[in-house]
């Protein structure tokens, strides 16, 4: 095994991904993670979508990567379960988060760092977007956001609420063009569920 | 990728190749000459600045150049109180316990538990083994040069240097500008790693360790007829034991004759 971090910072490491694997409160967090490799350079994380948001019932997979220079840089953490949120990129999963960046600190730990997360999911920051189109739709029409976003938790993570009949006959109506399930959604929420717009977009 | 990705990822590239320059020198280098300095400067097209060095020289014989890594002011300092404790079994004691103490201080300022005491306990278990003498120069060396195993001394110089500063936010705090809190202030701009200290870590961090140093300036307005420096804090009466070099931008440490 090849350890490229240091042995303080892997022992913390070890420490900081049992206090989110044992957690008492992880019921009520829902959050948790699973170590991939021994190294802990790669860890999967899952956030329970938070109740009274459009991710609840939703379970979200994050990737983690640890950095050589970790805990001096922060982890970097995008989400793998996509997801329709203004700080969150609708393609790439990217995180819009300034403890991922800027503001990191040396005394946060992975545990932290989910629950600001999930408290992201709760209370997006549209004025400082990683999804331009997201946080338009979110500022301009809140009521379509919220069901675009819950459309996208009951397709991509798996949350158990009732389907969006409407929406779903208009993916279907794409799909029978040939399109992709995952573009097929994506180009129609990003098109305000206009079916018109959206076939344009892909046929043009 | 979006705009906004493409311009992280140039960033991150950017970074990555300054990263890769400054990795070229070690974090903490041999103490050489002083006139390495005087050589950095060319009497014909910069004299203030040449003739500063000259001047500079009278007085320091040596200098030992930090990496210039936005710790470095955090790193001088440092080595420039383990030079004195290394030399002083008594200040080694000393400064241990003003360590020691830091735990329980940070604590009570609401800086999170287990990662402070994470940090605190790497950094006294380290200094033990210097004050007990459980280590050599060498080894102490090598490990001041070591990435990751000296990440860990700085941040917790960095650690108390933004306790210092919380435990005083009332006179610091007016300091600040652009209506951040002090808080936030110390949490990216102190306990940040690789974020060069302005005039606030430099008074915490003194006030912190104990250790008042001396900086001198090497640039055009402190050149006037040499010995232009700064004492910090001001009032100090003695001369500080830990002499610092300041050109623009960066610390290294210089040592008198």
């Amino acid at each position: 095994m090849k350890l490229e971090m240091s042995n303080i910072a892997f022992t913390r490491l070890q420490r900081e991904c049992k206090e989110v694997v044992t957690n008492t409160e992880i019921a009520q967090t829902g959050i948790m993670i699973e170590i991939l490799n021994e190294s802990l350079t790669d860890i999967k994380g899952q956030i329970r979508g938070p109740p009274d948001t459009p991710y609840a019932g939703g379970l979200f997979d994050l990737e983690i990567k640890i950095p050589d220079s970790y805990p001096f840089s922060p982890p970097k953490i995008k989400f793998v379960t996509k997801i329709w949120h203004p700080n969150v990129s609708s393609q790439t999963g990217v995180i819009c988060l300034d403890i991922l960046k800027d503001q990191w600190a040396a005394s946060l730990t992975l545990r932290t760092v989910l629950l600001s997360i999930q408290a992201l999911m709760c209370s997006p920051e549209p004025k400082d977007p990683q999804d331009a189109v997201v946080a338009k739709q979110y500022m301009e029409n809140p009521a379509l956001f919220k069901s675009t976003a819950e459309f996208w938790t009951v397709r991509f993570a798996r949350g158990k609420s009732g389907e969006n009949e409407d929406y779903k006959s208009r993916v279907e109506k794409l799909r029978d063009m040939g399109v992709r399930e995952e573009e097929a959604i994506s180009v129609l929420s990003c098109n305000n569920w206009d079916l018109n717009k959206a076939t344009v977009y892909i046929f043009s | 990728m979006t705009d906004a990705e493409n311009e992280i990822e140039l960033q991150d590239q950017q970074f990555k190749q300054i990263e890769n320059e400054q990795k070229m020198f070690p974090l903490v280098a041999d103490r050489l000459p002083f006139d390495l300095v005087i050589l950095d400067y060319d009497a014909e097209t910069s004299p203030d600045y040449y003739n500063k060095a000259k001047e500079l020289a009278n007085t320091y014989g040596e200098i030992r150049q930090i990496r210039g890594d936005g710790n470095c002011f955090y790193r001088a300092v440092f080595v420039g109180i383990l030079e004195v404790c290394m030399k002083n079994e008594e200040k080694a004691k000393q400064f241990l316990e003003t360590c020691l103490g830091w735990n329980d201080r940070l604590l009570k300022l609401g800086f999170p538990d287990w990662t402070t005491n994470d940090f605190c306990e790497v950094f006294t278990d380290w200094f033990k083994k210097v004050v007990n003498k459980e280590t050599t120069s060498e080894k102490i060396f090598d490990d001041l040069n070591d990435d990751s195993q000296s990440n860990y001394l700085i941040i917790f110089m960095r650690l108390i240097t933004s306790g210092y500063l919380k435990e005083h936010s009332e006179d610091y705090a007016p300091f600040i500008d652009d209506g951040r809190s002090l808080a936030d202030y110390c949490s990216t701009e102190i306990e940040a790693m690789w974020k060069d200290a302005d005039h606030l870590g430099i008074s915490g961090l003194v006030l912190a360790t104990g250790y008042n140093i001396r900086i001198e300036y090497m640039d055009r307005t402190a050149a006037p007829n040499g010995g232009w420096h700064y004492d910090i804090p001001a009032d100090c009466n003695e001369t500080p034991e830990i002499s610092l070099l300041y050109r623009p931008g960066h610390y290294d440490i210089i040592y008198h004759k």
